[in-house]
């Protein structure tokens, strides 16, 4: 889309139009999505392409992007960055680029690009008879998702790497009726790999436990109001508590922003049981990849260590602002969005404590399988989506209607118990959606307690 | 006015195996400075076109791109597929015939009044801490063609100026506070009133500063601000959908009571409030001010061509195409509203509907816009918090509680609404919800 050698050129000329650092971000991308509920509705394609130019000067950042890449276009849009970036003298110097490449953590066998289309209306089909075969659901419409995206990363410090990122995803939305009531809710089977990810059938079993989770909602008493302990299952809940308690918080942006962790590193910030680490390597995971959007090694950081804070995730800018390092944290939706400290796996580190003991123990609590989403913040919230209400050390009734609300600071030190079976979210990664836009994440972590947490609902004492 | 030259030509001689086609072209040129001491500490730029093609002959298959030309094969890449493997139950549809024009386009900005804007914010929030101040001018053009001979036009241009701030409190959390303002122009933006509503904004989140008290969980009366329950709308509206109600995701039908008499909700295309505009829907249809909802009764949802086409209505201008968050870019068209908003009674006042309470709470933030409300079943679960009012005088602050119910009961509860009408802008920045404050009688509580 852009040589280097026009890169350079364009290097060269904001560089000594004021900026420090000038970093070209360019995508082309192709997106195919079909929606099959008994028969294809729709078929949809999509291709961008187009480019980021980030200038940087000290503290001070500036972004344009533009999908014109003519030379004209180009220099236009620099000098409306270096308008935005308001210097004028001589900024940094270029070095020589080099090219760096890595293993690639999510390896693609059969490109979903160079598949017929007919195979995915296939599975498609494949899931709409599952969904038909299953008792009570009335209707179900399931959606095909594929996405191809190549970036191309250049910047004024010489780096100049490629990176190809392929996802695929069915999204299921079943509407389950019984006893004249309907439920309905999407799930999804999401993978960073090709074909090949459809093949085991998994997510056939995936959308078989939505299914077996909104029928067995239908008539579900309502979730109480009250302070509970909560057990959080092993797999994306635990995780997900994580992502939203203090992930968020533990991001440059919101250190810069006078957040609550900036700068408490060395103190006890959580139970000793937890170990929170974020890894952008991890093979296979729909957050990974071998670079970061600002063309950095993904990199393992470990961010909390036995309760203690060890670590922050940030990106170039915010690395700059606060005096942190990298963390290959740098990451965007699109060339449409400047890259930020953003999470990719996240997970609690395996504990020592007895899996089933930490049911067994309560008197009464709410028990979570599923959390349906959640917002961070010094307040966070997450809506368990799945969760049953534990009486006398038992798993009692399926609940409904379940919010958690909760202080992060406060919460993560009232973890009382971590589980020892680790369970990667695997099939069921997520977007999280932030100011440089929406990217893929996972959660993961062993069961958790929760010695007390507010649980919001609209039901009775149970 | 986007050029389409290549477009219309290609509209009037559609490719063999093509017998319908539209073209939906939008340019948003958009520049956004963070502000920190007068200066922009990050800022970002933009002029980019989006083209949503929609072509075929028994349905209308679909394809995104950013790039205008290639008329021809992008009509016969959507066609294709289609053809192919769609079966063709859905009859195709498309506006007909009609050209108009509506641009009414301020002149371009400048960086240094953009600057002077946010400057003049800032001081005006002197004594906050300011997490972020941006402020944000916006020019968006859009066109329709269709091989019907429709031709829409329309463009418009707003600015804007936007804060998350914070009282700082003694041993205590901060109270935050996070609102926005646009104008049609840089000019018609007031930064110094501006500054005022972010500090009265704060100083309101803890009930003035009032240490935290503990509220027993259960039924309470309370005064949701605007805020609250914009959050809450900004998910409840698509419940108003036709599209949604027909695909059985809405808890809502046409003609049911939703609410009490003091509920009434409305579309518009634009609002005096605000300078922002969507006069045009995606599919060409001029937006139409609609009473969605009067004397608590649900009139008349959102449709658009096709969901109107299914109830025999005409579409009131609500397609679009982004109605929740996603990381795709969304492509189908589906129901967008403009301004969706509830509406204020200019004889009430916040401080009037507190009183009148007596005892209760006033919720003054909620978390979790996206997740709290599930608009096919209609319950929901807000986190909320706020003060607590005994007997017309607040007590305390509150915090990490949850309201709870159905939303049906949620509009039924109003017994009064305030004059404080005040608008947010979706995640993406395509469409606006509003509301006032309000009093609600007997809503659940955990805390």
């Amino acid at each position: 889309m852009i040589s280097r050698e026009r890169a350079e050129k364009l290097f060269d000329h904001v560089l000594a139009g004021g900026a420090d650092f000038a970093e070209l971000f360019l995508e082309d991308r192709e997106d195919l999505s079909v929606e099959y509920s008994g028969q294809v509705d729709q078929i949809s394609r999509l291709r961008a392409c187009g480019a980021g130019l980030y200038l940087l000067r000290g503290g001070k950042g500036v972004y344009v992007y533009f999908n014109d890449l003519s030379d004209a276009a180009l220099y236009r849009s620099a000098e409306d960055a270096l308008t935005l970036l308001g210097a004028r003298d001589s900024g940094g110097l270029r070095t020589c680029f080099h090219t760096d490449a890595g293993e690639d953590p999510c390896p693609v066998r059969i490109q979903p690009g160079q598949t017929d289309i007919r195979k995915k209306v296939d599975l498609l089909r494949e899931a709409d008879r599952k969904a038909r075969s299953e008792a009570f659901v009335r209707a179900c419409r399931n959606t095909w998702s594929e996405r191809d995206q190549h970036v191309h990363i250049l910047n004024s410090e010489g780096v100049d790497v490629r990176d190809r990122r392929v996802t695929t995803r069915m999204r299921f939305i079943p509407v389950v009726e019984k006893d004249g009531e309907s439920a309905s809710a999407f799930s999804e089977y999401c993978a960073a790999a090709g074909m090949e990810a459809f093949e085991d059938g998994k997510y056939l079993e995936r959308l078989g436990t939505a299914i077996f989770r909104l029928r067995e909602s239908i008539g579900a008493p309502e979730a109480p109001s009250c302070r509970v302990p909560v057990v959080l299952e092993a797999g994306s809940c635990s995780g997900t508590f994580f992502h939203e308690a203090c992930g968020h918080q533990l991001e440059a942006r919101t250190l810069q922003e006078g957040g609550w962790f900036w700068d408490r590193r060395g103190e006890q910030v959580a139970s000793p049981g937890v170990t929170l680490v974020d890894d952008g390597t991890m093979p296979g995971m729909y957050g990974s990849s071998v670079f970061d959007d600002e063309g950095m090694f993904r990199r393992k950081n470990v961010l909390i260590e036995k309760g203690v804070l060890r670590g922050f995730m940030a990106d170039r800018l915010g690395a700059r602002r606060l005096g942190l390092d990298r963390t290959g944290s740098g990451r965007r939706q699109d060339y449409t969005h400047a890259p930020g400290p953003r999470m990719s796996n996240t997970y609690l580190a395996a504990g020592e404590d007895d899996d089933d003991a930490m049911i067994r123990d309560l008197e009464e609590g709410l028990y979570v399988t599923e959390i349906g989403g959640g917002t961070g913040g010094r307040e966070f919230t997450l809506l368990a989506s799945a969760a049953y209400w534990i009486r006398n050390g038992q798993i009692g009734p399926r609940v409904r209607g379940a919010i958690l609300v909760g202080r992060g600071d406060e919460t993560m030190k009232k973890i009382d118990r971590v589980g020892r079976k680790f369970v990667a979210e695997e099939g069921e990664g997520s977007f999280c959606g932030a100011d440089s836009g929406f990217i893929a994440t996972t959660t993961s972590g062993p069961r958790m307690r929760i010695s007390e947490m507010v649980v919001g609902g609209k039901g009775e004492k149970l | 006015m986007i050029r389409m030259d290549g477009w219309l030509r290609a509209m009037e001689h559609l490719p063999e195996g093509v017998r319908l086609a539209e073209v939906n072209a939008e340019r948003i040129r958009c520049t956004d400075l963070t502000v920190k001491n007068g200066e922009a500490i990050s800022s970002s730029s933009f002029d980019q076109t989006r083209y949503y093609v929609r072509a075929g002959s028994e349905s209308l298959g679909m394809v995104y791109t950013e790039r205008g030309e290639g008329e021809e094969s992008l009509l016969l890449k959507a066609a294709s597929d289609q053809a192919r493997l769609v079966s063709g139950k859905t009859p195709p549809l498309l506006r007909d015939a009609d050209v108009f024009r509506d641009m009414d386009m301020a002149g371009e900005e400048s960086i240094r009044d953009m600057l002077d804007c946010g400057a003049r914010a800032e001081k005006a929030m002197e004594g906050l801490q300011i997490r972020q101040l941006h402020v944000r001018v916006t020019r968006r053009e859009s066109r329709t063609l269709n091989s019907r001979g429709l031709d829409a036009a329309s463009g418009r241009s707003w600015a804007e100026l936007s804060a998350v701030a914070a009282l700082p409190r003694s041993g205590m959390q901060d109270a935050e506070a996070e609102n926005g303002v646009s104008a049609r122009s840089l000019s018609g933006l007031d930064p110094e009133a501006f500054g005022g509503k972010i500090r009265r904004l704060c100083d309101l989140t803890d009930g003035h500063g009032l240490r935290p008290v503990t509220v027993p969980g259960g039924s309470h009366d309370c005064v949701m601000t605007g805020q609250v329950l914009r959050n809450i709308l900004m998910t409840a509206w698509r419940s108003l959908s036709a599209e949604a109600m027909q695909g059985g995701s809405s808890c809502f039908r046409p003609g049911e009571r939703i609410g009490s008499r003091a509920v009434e909700i409305l579309n518009a295309p634009s609002h005096p409030l605000s300078g922002k505009s969507w006069p045009v829907d995606s599919e060409g249809t001029r937006v139409e001010r609609t009473v969605l909802v009067r004397e608590g009764i649900l009139r008349e949802p959102m449709y658009t061509l096709s969901s109107g086409a299914k109830d025999g209505k005409e579409s009131n201008g609500c397609a679009g195409r982004i109605p929740v968050m996603t990381g795709n870019v969304p492509i189908a068209v589906t129901t967008v509203p403009g301004f969706v908003y509830l509406r204020p009674d200019e004889r009430e006042s916040l401080e009037g509907l507190v009183a009148r309470m007596g005892t209760g709470i006033v919720l003054t933030y909620s978390l979790d816009l996206f997740h709290s409300v599930n608009v096919a079943s209609g319950l929901f679960s807000v986190p909320c918090g706020g003060f607590y009012v005994r007997n017309g005088e607040a007590v305390g602050s509150v915090s990490q509680m949850t309201v709870a119910g159905h939303l049906r009961e949620l509009f039924g509860a109003v017994e009064a609404v305030a004059d404080d009408l005040d608008f947010d802008d979706f995640y993406f920045r395509n469409y606006c919800v509003g509301s006032p404050s309000a009093l609600l009688r007997g809503l659940r509580f955990a805390t």
